[in-house]
């Protein structure tokens, strides 16, 4: 008979480990959970390690690369827990017979290596070896736990992209003290007044990103400047708005002189300036900050002309629809802070309408609540309507529904509209970018949507650093809010209702938010142009659109067809949104997809070429023979190849 | 019966002929099936395209035939919803089996109209609830024809006698060839040979395919008599004789005596139904029902599947939750409702049935795999959830059943032939609600989950899946008609007398050139049905020509899928090759799977059902504390009972989605192809270059040969499926609009 210990143990490979149902996943959460878990993983070391020298450790406060080959001929088990390292990347700090406790598969026991970049933990205890390699920029906040027993330490991680890492580790080391030093060090780098890693890191690729958006030549694209439309050279030193870019395109009627004036009456001068045209109706999408009317309904003559002018540009309305993404209470309520909007008395042939939006206070929340039902247990049996209780989905779908009906009022009112929230670079932003992505098929090319987030979001002054707080420690900063994951989301909602007409795939869209945090690349870094012309960005650091541009089969939808000319209509409704499992519970070892799913679409990608040159060949065959047999001219007009295809 | 001049009844006299199928075709507007007609019909009515918003209607006559209800537009300009591409119904066809409630309503009531009831009131609008969740809407311009239509759609619909089912009338057409459009559909044959296991010889090749040894298929049950719900081939140890085959009968319920359905690797997959109450009092032959449960294993599991499965009422209780839901509320689909979706969805516990039917599979299949032991599943008359859970884990474990061919045999072995009722938990003749069951359609659903999460591994895509799934509502096949082998015995048996009474008529009034009628081929030979049962009357689901045409078809098969030949040899490592079967291996253990523990159970018989009380498991629902509640008599088997080395290892909770393409489909709002569907074009349009090229060559030889050559035209290519992206887009639009006011 058989026997083995009364618990299975689990027996998995680390990256792709799935914990099974009743396995040894830990109901944690509370904090006497983590105390045991903590014991248990310290008891488990002090058993299993024998001591380690101190001078190696100490050798690699000195972090040259000499160094790391005397470390490799001292240890052996160091040399296979070694981390790579980017150009540029240098170690800080190893600790060895550190245990991270996963919540999926127990405590495992290992090397952690901290560099100017990342946490990098390894354990050769597995096969294939365990490895866990984050970058310090998504470390949120970073906590010491102490005393719980004689000698033993731990440390929890809180994550921004959903996670959470716990480590246990022997006190009395005098090398592992340095790892919590070194990891709030490199994690907080802006607290503690030090480079960011994006300007150390020096890779060079193929392909320049930094050159994806040129905003002259993107509104050339969409037909600018015209008759009425002109590219103002007003705010070139980010004089009249020192959150816009220095290229903006305004009613070529409208004098300097009076825009100065619309901008002292916009909340820090954000004028209404156009993002999108359409290329038939000349409907414009226009986007700006709140009108700062103040309790006693102030009003501005040059304000109400200029929004007279932006109708006035489309011949094919006479209307103009201002969407005010807030909710109607909160821009009341911010009429006594000297904001508010634009009454339909004042704006003649305005109509307002409220886009009933939270602010980012709520939608921090939602996440929040969002990250503790998914992370790292989940209760199978209440999963949905946890997930119902988060609300995200509901703010997915009231954003989602915001740009269908803005995108409506453009395409079948032919309508130009004017969006706006409070400070126009939230809510704003989402509304805009989602809007040109229904409408404008080219922003759903990968070129076009790097373009889109390069013009809407960076240039038009999402407040990246302070939403994200890159390499801040203040992590309880009420400014931080996921207002461009939430962004991201509703993209992904999109191309999971039309899976064929984004030319980019998952991966991109979890690449864009990896790096979003990261800090590898300086193009999510600062808040906006301004401060990135000042910082030298683009000569000091790559561009998240060079990495991903040097592979693009990396990135491509191989099922992509150029919905040419088609607006794009995305269900708002809840039961067809979905809760993007694929980067909220990604932690989740149960929840990677076994079947590599990526490399096949890869694969589909060269079999499509094969296909494609298959059909060229015989097309080109069967017209020759067309030609050659000249009885009759059947030579194949019609396009056969459906990659081309054009709905 | 001629009364408002728009509504006819017509009299079901002679029938007409052959050549009449075309003209009637073109009078009523809908291509009849052989042996189809027209039961009455009203003009003037709309078909609301939105029900209750009323955003689009179209009018047209409603026709009700023996075997549907049809709408035909006036103007057929109007574009059609998206055909499901079948032959039999068009887009705005439903068939009578399909219809699940008929309501009649005015302005200010409605009310279900049965087939008995009398409308009190004169209707001008009639509901058709579907069975697969579609909700018809019509209103009557004249509220006379309303009155005369409904009832007898509602009567239409309820059967009087399982011999009063359309099927028959169709087979009986059928197998006479009467009318020739219909001849070729048989001669396509079946793209995808299946094992329908209505004979010896399929068990056989099953048999020898999983490479199971010590097996033979016994003729014990021919007539039924060890049990009348079972096939009449049951596969036993090759040491059991049939003797004892039916002697143990008595131990089970309904006879279902445990029988061979699956080997992979070195374990066996048996099926049987609970031990009858008083079966330990009958000790003499305990040891050949040992025999016969042990296989040629040392080791038994026996997994009750009463323990933490859904019953089938609880599983109906579901359906009918999730139907509300998805259906009833279809027509305004944005509603305020929606903002607790995910919680109403999960309020309807079918997308809890579906995770518990996965779990369990997933613990039965690791317990297969790798391991030398028999396992067997018990439930209590061994015809729902036992069908369900053997074939998900074939399905789990098998690459065989990822295909098309492995799948439908995988259909017929596990649910036909074992006796899933499906007459009853379809409620076919509709007499009571009771029995009614989805148990079935979960399981399309569990395969659906599956295919999301590992569309590689799978021949078969979504298309395919709700073929199958709308096959069950139409009534036109074999597999899916009756509760049991037996009961489709029967009516084949007395279907063939049928045709051989009623063909003579015919012979008389138009001479056939082909009058050998194929019934002359039922017929029983030495003792049971050979092979020639699959020229048979009833036609068998899995002939897709009948249904699609091959254009349709192309769509069943999965882009991604890669057939590896060694993948679908392998089932499992035979690295366990019990080639000794000749002696049983002693000692014998037996165990009992209940909540994911294996239990030693002292013996077999008297069977104590389950150990650990339902009482008792509530005061302790963790499972740390029933362990050691156990820990005396827990006996670990093998390391490895771990579900994550699976093929297809469990779908975790956030994993399990709503089948939407499914449920959803009706309120057509995201009409997007499926991304495989592009590959699929692609593919096809490349078969139509060679196919172009080839007749290119050929004309070129033709033309050196100075032959003329005109007329040839060459046909455009196949379409891209994605061409109807842009009406969608615009029906849609409309319903977006009311979501942006909310």
């Amino acid at each position: 008979m058989d026997s083995l210990p009364a618990k299975k143990a689990p027996r998995l490979p680390a990256a792709a480990a799935s914990a099974n149902g009743d396995s040894p996943e830990s109901p944690a959460g509370s904090h006497v959970e983590w105390c045991k878990q903590l014991i248990a993983a310290t008891i488990s070391t002090q058993l299993s390690t024998a001591a380690v020298p101190d001078t190696i450790s100490k050798d690699y406060r000195v972090f040259r690369r000499p160094d790391l080959r005397v470390l490799r001929d001292g240890n052996k088990l160091a040399q296979m827990e070694e981390a790579p390292l980017f150009p540029g990347e240098a170690i800080k700090a190893i600790a060895k017979d550190v245990t991270y406790i996963c919540p999926f598969i127990g405590a495992i026991s290992g090397t952690l290596t901290v560099t100017e970049y990342k946490l990098y933990f390894k354990s050769v205890e597995r096969d294939p070896p365990f490895t866990l390699d984050v970058p310090l920029g998504v470390v949120n906040r970073i906590e010491k736990i102490a005393g719980i027993q004689e000698n033993s330490c731990g440390l929890e991680i809180v994550c921004k992209d959903m996670r959470n890492l716990r480590f246990a580790y022997k006190q009395e080391e005098h090398g592992k003290l340095e790892i919590f030093e070194n990891l709030t060090q490199f994690a907080f780098p802006v607290s503690k007044n030090l480079p960011l890693f994006a300007v150390k890191y020096k890779e060079n690729y193929p392909v320049q990103g930094w050159k994806v958006y040129d905003p002259v030549a993107e509104y050339k694209r969409q037909g600018l400047p015209n008759e009425s439309w002109t590219i103002s050279k007003i705010n070139s030193n980010y004089e009249l708005c020192d959150t816009y870019p220095s290229v903006v395109v305004v009613p070529t009627s409208v004098k300097d002189d009076d825009l100065c004036k619309v901008a002292a009456f916009r909340t820090r001068g954000r004028i209404p300036v156009l993002s999108w045209i359409h290329p038939e109706s000349q409907a414009t999408i226009t986007r700006c900050s709140q009108p700062m009317v103040g309790p006693n309904d102030k009003r501005c003559k040059e304000d109400e002309k200029y929004l007279q002018t932006i109708m006035d540009a489309n011949a094919q309305s006479h209307k103009l629809i201002i969407f005010d993404a807030r909710q109607s209470s909160v821009a009341d309520a911010n009429k006594a802070k000297g904001g508010g909007y634009e009454s339909e008395t004042a704006y003649s042939n305005a109509e307002l309408v409220f886009l009933e939006i939270h602010n980012i206070h709520v939608m921090r929340e939602s996440l929040r609540k969002l990250k503790d039902m998914v992370y790292p247990v989940i209760d199978e049996a209440k999963w949905l309507s946890n997930i119902d209780s988060t609300h995200w989905l509901e703010y997915i779908r009231i954003l989602l529904a915001g740009a269908v009906r803005i995108a409506d009022k453009i395409e079948s009112a032919k309508t130009s509209v004017v969006v706006h929230c409070s400070d126009g670079w939230d809510r704003t932003s989402q509304l805009t970018a989602l809007t040109m992505l229904i409408l404008d098929s080219y922003y759903r090319t990968i070129k076009g949507f790097e373009v889109l987030i390069e013009k809407e979001w960076l240039s038009f002054g999402h407040r990246f650093a302070v939403r994200i707080g890159h390499g801040d420690e203040n992590h309880a900063d009420a400014d931080r809010s996921p207002i461009f994951l939430q962004f991201i989301d509703c993209v992904w909602q999109m191309t999971k209702q039309f899976p064929a007409a984004f030319e980019f795939n998952e991966l991109f869209l979890l690449t864009i938010l990896d790096h979003l945090y990261s800090c590898l690349f300086g193009t999510f870094l600062y808040n906006c142009e301004q401060q990135r012309v000042k910082e030298e960005v683009q000569t000091k650091t790559v561009s998240l659109w060079s990495y991903i541009n040097s592979q693009l089969e990396e990135f491509t939808n191989p099922f992509y067809v150029n919905y040419e000319n088609h607006v794009l209509y995305p269900v708002a409704s809840l039961r067809h949104l979905e809760l993007w499992v694929n980067y909220y519970v990604r932690w989740n070892p149960r929840m990677r997809p076994q079947v590599p799913i990526h490399q096949n679409c890869k694969e589909l990608l060269t079999i499509r070429a094969e296909l494609q040159k298959k059909v060229e060949e015989l097309q080109r065959e069967v017209s020759n023979m067309a030609v050659s047999s000249s009885s009759e001219r059947a030579s194949p007009t019609h396009s056969v190849s459906p990659v081309q295809t054009t709905v | 019966m001629l009364q408002s001049g728009s509504f006819r009844l017509h009299s079901c006299g002679p029938e007409p002929a052959p050549s009449s199928f075309e003209m009637m075709d073109r009078v009523v507007g809908v291509k009849l099936l052989p042996g189809e007609k027209v039961k009455g019909e009203a003009v003037n009515v709309k078909k609301c395209l939105w029900y209750k918003q009323l955003r689009k209607s179209i009018t047209g006559k409603l026709l009700c035939t023996n075997f549907r209800v049809a709408f035909v537009p006036v103007e057929t300009w109007i574009p059609q919803g998206p055909g499901n591409g079948s032959r039999i119904l068009g887009a705005d066809d439903v068939a009578l089996s399909c219809i699940d409630r008929v309501v009649a309503g005015t302005s200010s009531r409605t009310k279900v109209v049965s087939a008995s009831s009398s409308l009190k009131f004169q209707p001008q609008e009639l509901l058709i609830h579907c069975c697969d969740f579609r909700l018809l809407h019509f209103q009557f311009e004249q509220e006379a024809r309303a009155s005369e239509i409904i009832p007898l759609i509602a009567q239409s619909c309820q059967p009087v006698s399982p011999r009063d089912l359309f099927v028959f009338q169709y087979s009986v057409e059928m197998s006479n060839n009467l009318d020739p459009r219909w001849m070729n559909t048989h001669s396509d044959g079946e793209l995808y040979p299946t094992q329908m296991f209505e004979t010896h010889l399929d068990w056989e090749i099953e048999l020898s395919r999983t490479g199971a040894v010590g097996w033979r298929v016994s003729l014990a049950n021919e007539r039924f008599e060890v049990s009348p719900s079972l096939s009449k081939f049951l596969v036993v140890p090759r040491k059991v004789l049939d003797l004892d085959v039916k002697r143990a009968c008595a131990y089970f319920n309904e006879g279902r005596i445990p029988r061979w359905h699956w080997h992979h690797g070195g374990s066996d997959l048996l099926r049987m139904s609970n031990f009858q109450s008083n079966a330990y009092t009958q000790r003499d032959g305990l040891s050949k029902l040992e025999q016969l449960l042990f296989g040629g294993q040392s080791k038994l599991v026996i997994v009750d599947l009463a323990d933490e499965l859904p019953t089938p009422a609880e599983i109906q209780l579901a359906y009918n939750r999730l139907k509300h839901l998805c259906c009833y509320e279809n027509a305004s689909p944005f509603r305020d409702a929606d903002e607790k979706w995910l919680s109403t969805l999960e309020g309807t516990r079918w997308l809890e049935c579906v995770r518990l039917c996965l779990k369990k599979a997933s613990e039965v299949s690791s317990l297969l795999s790798n391991q030398c032991l028999t396992v067997t599943l018990q439930e209590t008359d061994d015809r729902d959830l036992a069908c369900l859970v053997s074939s998900l884990v074939q399905v789990i474990l098998d690459p065989y059943c990822r295909t098309m061919q492995g799948f439908q045999s995988l259909i017929q072995k596990e649910w036909v032939e074992a006796g899933h009722r499906f007459s009853d938990r379809f409620n076919r003749l509709r007499r009571t609600d009771k029995e009614e069951s989805a148990v079935f359609l979960l399981f399309l659903d569990c395969v659906w989950e599956l295919l999301e999460h590992y569309p590689v591994l799978f021949e078969f895509t979504e298309t395919y899946l709700l073929a199958i799934r709308d096959s069950t509502h139409i009534l036109l096949f074999r597999n899916f008609l009756f509760n049991c082998p037996r009961e489709r015995a029967y009516a084949q048996q007395s279907l063939a007398t049928d045709v051989r009474v009623r063909v003579t008529p015919y012979t008389n009034s138009w001479p056939r050139s082909r009058s050998t009628p194929r019934d002359e081929q039922v017929v029983l030979k030495g003792g049971f049905f050979t092979r020639e049962e699959r020229n048979c009357p009833l036609p068998s689901v899995w002939d897709w020509s009948l249904q699609f045409p091959l254009e349709h078809q192309v769509l069943f098969r999965s882009a991604l899928y890669s057939s590896d030949a060694q993948l679908l040899a392998q089932n499992g490592t035979s690295a366990h090759s019990n080639t000794d079967k000749g002696e049983f291996p002693l000692p014998r253990t037996v165990y009992h799977l209940t909540r994911g523990v294996l239990l030693v159970q002292p013996q077999l018989l008297p069977w104590k059902n389950v150990s650990v009380s339902k009482k008792l498991s509530r005061l302790s629902q963790s499972l740390e504390s029933l362990l050691e509640l156990e820990q005396p008599q827990r006996i670990p088997l093998s390391p490895s009972l771990d579900p994550a080395s699976l093929p297809l290892p469990p779908i975790p909770a956030p994993g399990i989605r709503l089948w939407k393409g499914c449920y959803l489909r009706w309120p057509l709002e995201v009409g997007f192809e499926a991304a495989y569907n592009l590959l699929t074009a692609l593919t096809s349009q490349v078969h139509w270059l060679e196919r172009r090229l080839r007749q290119e060559a050929d004309r070129q030889n033709t033309a050196t040969n100075g032959l003329d050559h005109q007329g040839n035209h060459l046909t455009q290519p196949p379409s891209p499926v994605c061409s109807n992206g842009s009406d969608t887009m615009e029906t849609s639009f409309t319903t977006m609009l009311s979501s942006a006011t909310l």
